[in-house]
C-alpha cells in the first residue's frame, strides 16, 4: 500500500497518534472489564482483586455472618464471570457488580428466613424504639445482627436504584458528588432520589408496623 | 415556600452546613411543618440504614478466594455445558441452534418405524417371492431332488 508523503503534514501527530478508542476507555478498570470479556483471566483476577473487598463489605453487612460471607462471595463472582460479557459500561461497574453483590445477599437471606430474621410486628415498642433510633449500645450485639438482617429486608423492597444509592451513602459513605458521577447524575438528581428513597424505606417501615412508635 | 430540607438535606444530615447555612436551615423548620415532617423521616431512615454499618471490620478474602471461585467457575461450565455453549455464542447463533436441536429431537420421536410386512412389502418382488402354502412347498423340495437324481444319473 503506497502512502501518500503528504500524510504526515495532512494529520497532526496528536490524531494519528490518539487511540481509537474514546479516552475514558482508555482507564485501567475499562480494560480490565473488557480483557475479562474477552476471557482474559489474568484481566478477570485483577479485577476481582480491585472489587472482592467491596464484595466482603456489602455482603457482611447485609447477611453479618463471617462465615458465610466468602460463599457469597464466591457466587457473586462466580456470577460476574458467567455475565460480565453483558455489560455495556451505561453505568459504572462498582454499581454493577454491588447490584450483582445485593441481589446474591438476598437470595442468601430468603433461605436463612425462616429461622434467622426477626419479624418487625413482632418487636416490643420499646425495640421498635430502638430500631427507629439506632440505640445499638443497648442492643446485645446478636440481637444487632438480627435488626441489620430486618434493616436489609425492609431494603428489599425498595426500588433497586433507590436501594443501591442508599447503600452506597449510607453504609459506604460515598459523597453526593461521588454518586453524582458514579450514576451519571447531575447532583440535585442524586439528592432527590435520596431523598425519595429515604421516604419510601420509612413507609415500608411503617407498614410493618413501626408507624406508632416514631422516634 | 422553598423546602429547604429536599435541597439541602444531605449535608445536614452529614453535618456539612456552614454555620450561617444551618441556622438558616432550623429557621425554616419552625415555620414549616411539612420540612419537620421530611426530616423527622429522613433521620428514621438513616436510623434503619445506621443498623447496616458493623462496628466490627469485615472479614477479608482468605488466601485460597481466588482458586475457589476458579473451580466453583470450572464446576458450573462443566455442570452446564448447553448453557456454557449458548452463553458463549450470540443470542443470534444460540436461538436457532437451540432450535434446530428441537426440530431434530421432534422429528426423532415422531417418526414412525416401519413394520416386518411394510419392509417385505417394499423389497422388490424379484427377491421377495415367498412360499405361501404346503403343496407349494412340497412341490419345490421334489423339484430340487428330481434335479439333484437327473444331475447323479447324468454322472
Amino acid at each position: 500500500m503506497s502512502v501518500s508523503p503528504d500524510m504526515g503534514v495532512a494529520l497532526p501527530i496528536s490524531q494519528v497518534l490518539a487511540p481509537a478508542a474514546p479516552p475514558v476507555e482508555a482507564d485501567w478498570e475499562t480494560t480490565l472489564v473488557r480483557g475479562s470479556q474477552q476471557g482474559d483471566p489474568e484481566a478477570f483476577r485483577l479485577l476481582m482483586e480491585r472489587y472482592q473487598g467491596k464484595v466482603f463489605s456489602i455482603a457482611y453487612a447485609l447477611v453479618r455472618r463471617r462465615q458465610d460471607v466468602e460463599d457469597i462471595a464466591q457466587q457473586v463472582f462466580t456470577k460476574v464471570y458467567f455475565s460480565i460479557a453483558q455489560f455495556d459500561f451505561r453505568s459504572a461497574f462498582l454499581t454493577w457488580i454491588y447490584k450483582i453483590t445485593v441481589n446474591e445477599c438476598y437470595d442468601y437471606l430468603r433461605k436463612q428466613r425462616s429461622n434467622r430474621t426477626i419479624c418487625v410486628s413482632e418487636m416490643t415498642e420499646d425495640e421498635q424504639r430502638k430500631f427507629s433510633n439506632h440505640q445499638s449500645e443497648d442492643v446485645l450485639p446478636d440481637r444487632q445482627a438480627e435488626l441489620a438482617q430486618t434493616t436489609a429486608l425492609l431494603l428489599r423492597k425498595v426500588p433497586e436504584e433507590e436501594r443501591l444509592l442508599l447503600l452506597l451513602r449510607e453504609v459506604e459513605g460515598y459523597s453526593i458528588h461521588d454518586l453524582s458521577r458514579m450514576f451519571g447524575w447531575n447532583e440535585n438528581t442524586v439528592k432527590v432520589k435520596l431523598f425519595r428513597a429515604r421516604q419510601r424505606l420509612v413507609k415500608i417501615a411503617n407498614r410493618h408496623s413501626l408507624s406508632a412508635r416514631k422516634a | 415556600m422553598r423546602h429547604l430540607v429536599e435541597e439541602q438535606l444531605e449535608e445536614y444530615l452529614g453535618g456539612e452546613l456552614s454555620a450561617g447555612e444551618e441556622q438558616a436551615f432550623q429557621e425554616h423548620l419552625e415555620q414549616c411543618r411539612a420540612c419537620t415532617e421530611s426530616l423527622a423521616e429522613a433521620r428514621r431512615s438513616h436510623s434503619y440504614m445506621a443498623w447496616l454499618v458493623p462496628e466490627e471490620a469485615p472479614p477479608v478474602p482468605g488466601p485460597g478466594f481466588h482458586f475457589r471461585v476458579q473451580l466453583a467457575i470450572e464446576q458450573e461450565m462443566e455442570s452446564s455445558w448447553l448453557a456454557g455453549l449458548t452463553r458463549s455464542l450470540r443470542p443470534r447463533l444460540a436461538y436457532p441452534l437451540v432450535f434446530l436441536m428441537l426440530l431434530s429431537a421432534a422429528w426423532t420421536l415422531t417418526m414412525e418405524v416401519d413394520t416386518e410386512e411394510e419392509i417385505l412389502a417394499a423389497f422388490p418382488s424379484q427377491f421377495s417371492t415367498t412360499i405361501s402354502s404346503e403343496a407349494e412347498r412340497m412341490d419345490s423340495r421334489d423339484l430340487v431332488m428330481a434335479t439333484l437324481v437327473d444331475l447323479t444319473d447324468e454322472e
